[in-house]
């Protein structure tokens, strides 16, 4: 696949070219070179950066509080995105930046018969769970919504799957026992909120958070999480947004009326109507808090625009998933949907992560040609072509679509 | 050779235990090891995080410092570098929002300079 090497990859050989030649390697290395995310109307260009401990190269969406975008070519050949090219995101500046982990505890009050304080040696002797998950920023590809709504601009790269190692969150609450008045679990983390401003704060229905499903992390691929990951825990919600992940996790509070803070009642919410869709000019629609994932697939193996051979088949691959249920089929189109080319799938690795897919395409004319890759989850949610659009910029799952030009 | 080689330090290390204490808890205290806590086939360690200098700013100038001294408390540049065209009724919006939802310190008075620098400072759109 080298001839069809995608657009970011050739600029990061071409920095580092020029970086050698200067003879001087300083830390603004990737600085120099742009990624073009091409957000309709712009702007789109954004530095990769390696300034970020742990990190590999990163398209810098904001510095403070972090946000870093994976590039799709980074993601290419990976059913497991590498933790040191996942997507980064917090919302307040002040971050955790040190984690004893001897005197961390996870506190859990409120509706429980006992509350309780767990140190990390607690949560390693309990019973291990694990699963991938993808982990999908609510806003992942805000910046292609038409028109255009504030918030962070991110391109499709706010989203990555691992396999996360901990305890299962009920597991955790059966041990401050939880009563029977408790309707929600809200949790917040280390991070720190501006004077006044509220804490950033998560909450589940106590039916959710007690599925056995949804977990609490120590471990991400194999590693301990990453500080900008969440150190030393952070909540997983498998099928659901990231969001509710909540990172440096060191609080848990049993609510016995549902959760009216600001993170639940003012933000993440998206209109209560099919794909949380509605008209740009539409008012008074009634609004949930965000939740589930959909179906979404990507081909990461090429970059939108390049230009390929017109005598061959074309391969293609990427990387699909279901949201809450697995991945049915992935198809492909270079009518613009009017008929589907199926694709191979690759090994499940689970039903809430990524699955990778194959497909090789017949021999292109020569001319600007649209690819478009669609999945169908094991629930029989497909994606569609259809804009979804609502002002918080969320829940974006339409069929991604590349041009390419043979010749 | 490689369990050799993993003999190595574990040999040092052994060597150390002979050295004062008083010795020691000076090597301590100037190269503290990394707290660790082990349950499980799992350690994790203590750690740190050193975030990077910021290197995007906003143009020189009157509007330039008014942008900076009323948002950048709470995030960098990036951020609203970043926005697509709004025009001044949504960035007032956000104004109200920063200040309302996140007590960002705007004074209302400086509200219309400051939509006026925020729209100023997109290109328009060809």
């Amino acid at each position: 696949m080298a001839d069809a090497s995608p657009l970011i990859e050739r600029r990061r050989a071409l920095s580092l070219i020029a970086a050698g030649g200067a003879g001087l390697v300083t830390s603004p290395l990737w600085a120099q070179s742009l990624v073009d995310l091409h957000l309709p109307g712009g702007p789109g260009n954004r530095p990769m950066t390696t300034d970020f401990p742990g990190k590999g190269p990163m398209i810098l969406q904001r510095s403070r509080a972090p946000l870093l975008e994976t590039p799709m070519a980074a993601m290419d050949g990976h059913v497991f995105t590498p933790n040191d090219r996942f997507f980064v995101r917090w919302h307040y500046s002040d971050i955790p930046l040190a984690v004893d982990v001897q005197s961390f505890r996870l506190n859990i009050l409120g509706a429980v018969k006992q509350p309780i304080a767990l140190s990390l040696a607690d949560l390693l002797k309990m019973p291990r769970f694990e699963i991938a998950a993808i982990n999908q920023c609510s806003g992942n590809s805000r910046g292609y919504f038409e028109p255009r709504v504030p918030g962070a601009q991110w391109g499709n790269g706010a989203i990555g799957n691992a396999k996360w190692t901990g305890v299962r969150l009920k597991d955790v609450l059966d041990r401050a026992g939880v009563t029977a008045n408790a309707v929600q679990a809200r949790f917040s983390g280390l991070d720190t909120p501006p004077p006044d401003a509220p804490l950033f704060a998560k909450s589940l229905d106590l039916a959710h958070a007690m599925d056995g499903e949804v977990m609490i992390a120590f471990e991400m691929n194999g590693a301990q999480l990453p500080m900008l990951h969440g150190f030393p825990i952070r909540l997983v919600v498998p099928g659901w947004y990231s969001t509710y992940w909540v990172k440096a996790l060191d609080r848990i509070e049993l609510l016995d009326k549902p959760d009216t803070g600001y993170w639940m009642e003012k933000a993440y919410r998206i209109p209560d109507t099919p794909h949380a869709s509605v008209a740009p000019d539409a008012k008074g629609y009634p609004t949930v808090p965000i939740n589930r994932m959909g179906p979404r697939s990507f081909i990461t193996n090429i970059a939108d625009g390049v230009r390929v051979a017109a005598s061959a088949p074309l391969k293609l691959r990427g990387l699909a998933m279901g949201g809450i249920s697995g991945v049915a089929r992935v198809d492909l189109s270079t009518d613009g949907g009017k008929s589907w080319l199926p694709a191979t799938t690759g090994p499940d690795q689970g039903k809430y992560g990524f699955r990778a897919w194959e497909a090789a395409i017949p021999a292109l004319p020569p001319g600007d040609h649209t690819l478009a890759v669609r999945c169908t989850s094991d629930s029989g949610e497909a994606q569609g072509f259809d804009p979804i659009w609502n002002p918080g910029g969320f829940m974006r799952n339409m069929i991604e679509t590349i041009t390419v030009r043979a010749a | 050779m490689i369990s050799a080689r993993c003999l190595g330090p574990a040999l040092l290390a052994v060597a150390g235990v002979s050295l004062g204490a008083a010795a020691m808890a000076a090597r301590q205290a100037a190269t503290p090891a990394p707290k660790s806590i082990s349950g499980g086939g799992i350690t994790l360690k203590s750690d740190t995080l050193t975030l990077p200098e910021e290197k995007a700013a906003f143009p020189e100038g009157a509007a330039g410092e008014l942008i900076t001294n009323n948002c950048t408390a709470c995030h960098s540049a990036e951020m609203i570098l970043n926005q697509p065209l709004l025009g001044a009724d949504t960035w007032k919006a956000e104004i109200d929002k920063m200040r309302g939802a996140y007590h960002a310190q705007i004074a209302p008075e400086d509200d219309a300079a400051l939509v006026a620098a925020l729209t100023g400072l997109q290109t328009p759109r060809p």
